[in-house]
């Protein structure tokens, strides 16, 4: 990107950048309805649960524990780990919100998902400056906001519509799946990949989800160990 | 189910969530990050997203019991075979969830 275009051909973009994932998002979202309104929530409930929490997997995860009467602080320790993915996203995000006042960081912050993070993350490159790649994201999470609200709000009021049979909660592993694929263009990406995937399948009986942060954090290792050797290699 | 307990689920759980989300935002300006270490955050989408959906996949023992239980791992490569082509999530999506129908209904 060398011109510099308005912020709104940024914004564009990066709205543009998830519409493709949207499919993706709709099953996950009316799932979410659905377990929620079958989870004995009403209406408001569920999509104040959605609102404040904004993530899809811990909410679906803590919605099960509450069903089983788990103890509070388990259910949000669960959600916590589940969701500690995002501090490393935004870790990575982090150089992009440097001079954005609190309102902004705090707006990002709270729609800050795998989605437009996935997004963004694939398409920084193309761009010059942090400025750029704010607006980007910002188009990308309002998209993403949209989409999974209004997906969920339709699961709550019209759930319960797909017979089991159809196995539409398969959409959830196939749109996280279809979200890594694409980036996958190397062997280091698929190492890093696989040892994830591989590791989560050993590490799955843990406690708490605590086997999908073991297995990120194993991955990463691979990860530094691959870059260590082929800076040596240099 | 208790409102309370409902309520202070949901408010733990955005709290925390929201806490973990901005940590950096405010955490990065008082640290040094390397370039091997903005290497390495390349690879977190890579770390993360396949531990997200593996095991429900590969350990899935739903209603759906055809192949020996193994009939989603199986749909779901195929469908990354389909997805590496036609990079287009909805065709993938749903050429997935219509294999996995028509392998539910014809073992």
């Amino acid at each position: 990107m060398k011109n510099n275009e308005p912020k709104q051909h940024y914004i564009l973009m990066g709205a543009k950048s998830l519409l493709p994932i949207i499919p993706g998002v709709i099953p996950f979202g009316l799932i979410m309805g659905t377990v929620a309104q079958n989870s004995g929530l009403n209406l408001f409930e569920s999509m104040s649960l959605n609102i404040f929490v904004f993530a899809g997997a811990s909410q679906l995860a803590a919605l099960d524990l509450m069903t089983k009467d788990t103890p509070a602080f388990i259910v949000i320790l669960t959600g916590l780990v589940i969701n500690l993915r995002f501090m490393m996203y935004s870790a990575a995000l982090a150089p992009i919100f440097q001079d954005k006042s609190h309102f902004k960081k705090a707006l990002m912050a709270y729609s800050l998902t795998d989605q437009s993070y996935a997004v963004s993350n694939s398409a920084f490159p193309r761009f010059d400056n942090n400025s750029q790649k704010f607006y980007f994201y910002a188009g990308a999470s309002i998209v993403m906001a949209i989409a999974w609200h209004l997906s969920t709000l339709a699961g709550v009021l019209f759930g319960n519509f797909a017979p089991k049979s159809l196995s539409l909660d398969f959409a959830i592993p196939l749109a996280f799946m279809a979200l890594i694929i694409p980036s996958l263009k190397n062997y280091k990406m698929i190492s890093v990949a696989s040892v994830a995937g591989f590791c989560s399948l050993v590490f799955h009986q843990m406690p708490y989800n605590l086997g999908l942060m073991t297995s990120a954090f194993v991955a990463l290792l691979v990860a530094w160990l691959i870059e260590k050797r082929e800076a040596k290699n240099e | 189910m208790n409102s309370n307990y409902l309520w202070t689920c949901i408010l733990g759980l955005s709290l925390v969530t929201f806490t973990i989300r901005v940590s950096f935002f405010y955490l990065y300006s008082h640290l040094n990050i390397s370039k091997q270490t903005e290497k390495i955050m390349g690879y977190i989408p890579a770390a993360i997203l396949p531990a997200l959906f593996m095991p429900a996949v590969f350990f899935h023992n739903g209603e759906v019991g055809a192949i020996a239980g193994y009939e989603r791992l199986l749909v779901l490569l195929l469908a990354a075979l389909v997805c590496y082509k036609t990079k287009n999530m909805f065709i993938t999506i749903l050429f997935g969830l219509l294999t996995l129908l028509a392998v539910t209904l014809l073992f």
